[in-house]
């Protein structure tokens, strides 16, 4: 048996007001019928398709919901209560053409409309303080510090920062957007135009389906970039046990040595962390083997390229370079 | 402010007031008495009606005095009633104004 009920995903935000009531009559129009609003999904009501008429009240809507009173009103008038809107508004319908508007001196919405307004400049600000945090973190307004943190993080890693960045940006113009557009209609209201009706608004509605319900996954993506300690966006941190970082020996390298050391210290320069290998023969022909961390900013950076070293070294042909040492040990010596 | 902002009532806030100053309403009262007292002349939608409660009672204009049911009894305040007579008067003048201007010509 199929279900009589069927989900949407919700493309505008509650202050979308004049949009959601046409989105609502646009559904009605294909035989769906409003029945409740969860955080990204409207549940619908599967029916014959009729001309409806949808408005949000917005004003006095307290926990969801208005007063019984208010409801006993509307309904007296015409109108029936369906649900709330993602808790800001409550979704009244009727079918009557010629049930009066709700509001019929517009002029006095200027105050709601101007909490919920402020409701939504706060949504943005939230938003911006995420982008600036995710900004900061990638080593800006620092140069040298974008640069090291674009060079040393893992690809995968780097895509989904592009991503989130780029994701949290689209957010904010769609969102700032919305706010234009209902800080636009408050001043006409405010200077005594009525609430649009029949705003299509086909191209937020597209671009709202997508960003609104991705909302979540950004904040939780956010949230584990700039908040978790253990992760990528780390490498910017000063070392300074180096006790963890892989010194290569002489073992890990398959070379024979008499003798081995190791040391090191960080500056801040833009250069990368490197690290040095010096391989020489002492004045008693012990072979010495030594390793040298040098401007070590990055705990994460030196183990990428500590390894990447080994690596190298392990390339090398071993006889060969000890021949070349000591027929220049031999000259030297001579 | 408050004053400042209901200098002049718009007709819907004005007839709001008088169906206060005949005594205490809920906002079913108040639209009945509203269309009645008009004979359906002025129009105050439900969603209006509420806002400009809500509105008069954070302005002073009207207080909320108790529950009926589950209706809201609103009465009017010294400052509604002033608003109310200050209103009441400067319409008056307004039709003196307007018949003098009539006997003139």
């Amino acid at each position: 048996m199929m279900s009589k009920f069927v989900k949407r995903v919700i493309p505008f935000e509650s202050c979308d007001i004049p949009a959601i009531q046409n989105w609502l009559e646009d559904m009605a129009e294909k035989g769906l019928f409003f029945k409740e609003c969860g955080v990204f999904f409207a549940k619908f009501e599967k029916g014959e398709p009729k001309d409806m008429r949808y408005r949000l009240d917005f004003c006095d809507v307290v926990a969801c919901d208005i007063p019984e009173e208010k409801k006993e009103l509307y309904e007296r008038s015409g109108w029936n209560v369906v649900g709330d809107f993602k808790n800001d508004c409550v979704v009244i319908c009727t079918d009557d053409p010629d049930a009066p508007e709700i509001y019929t001196d517009c002029e006095l919405l200027a105050k709601p409309l101007k909490s919920i307004i402020s409701k939504y400049r706060i949504y943005l600000a939230v938003l911006c303080v995420m982008l600036l945090t995710t900004l900061a973190h990638c080593g800006l307004p620092n140069a040298v510090r974008v640069i090291r943190f674009l060079g040393y993080i893992p690809k995968p890693f780097f895509a989904a920062v592009l991503i989130l960045l780029t994701l949290l940006i689209g957010e904010i113009i769609f969102r700032a957007a919305r706010l234009i557009k209902l800080k636009a209609m408050a001043r006409r209201i405010k200077n005594g135009a009525d609430i649009p009706n029949g705003e299509k608004g086909g191209f937020s509605r597209a671009v709202g389906k997508v960003l609104i319900p991705l909302a979540i996954p950004i904040t939780v993506a956010w949230a584990a970039f700039v908040l978790l300690p253990d992760n990528a966006a780390d490498s910017d941190a000063e070392i300074t046990d180096f006790s963890a970082l892989p010194f290569p020996t002489c073992e890990d390298l398959g070379w024979k040595c008499d003798e081995q050391s190791s040391s090191a210290y960080g500056s801040d320069s833009v250069d990368s962390t490197i690290v040095n290998k010096r391989y020489f023969l002492s004045q008693n022909g012990d072979v010495n083997f030594r390793t040298e961390y040098v401007d070590m900013n990055s705990e994460h950076a030196a183990k990428l390229l500590s390894e990447d070293k080994i690596e190298r070294l392990k390339q090398y042909d071993e006889a060969s370079y000890n021949t070349a040492m000591q027929r220049r040990y031999e000259l030297e010596r001579d | 402010m408050a004053r400042k902002k209901f200098s002049t009532l718009t007709e819907p806030m004005f007839y709001l007031l008088m169906s206060l100053h005949s005594g205490k309403k809920c906002g079913i009262d108040i639209s009945e008495y509203i269309s009645r007292r008009s004979s359906e002349r002025v129009k105050l939608g439900p969603g209006t009606l509420y806002a400009l409660l809500s509105e008069f009672e954070q302005e002073g204009l009207i207080k909320y005095v108790g529950v009926d049911g589950k209706r809201k009894l609103y009465e009017l305040t010294p400052t509604g009633e002033k608003a109310y007579n200050d209103e009441l008067m400067r319409l008056r003048q307004c039709l003196a104004d307007a018949k003098e201007a009539e006997n003139d010509e």
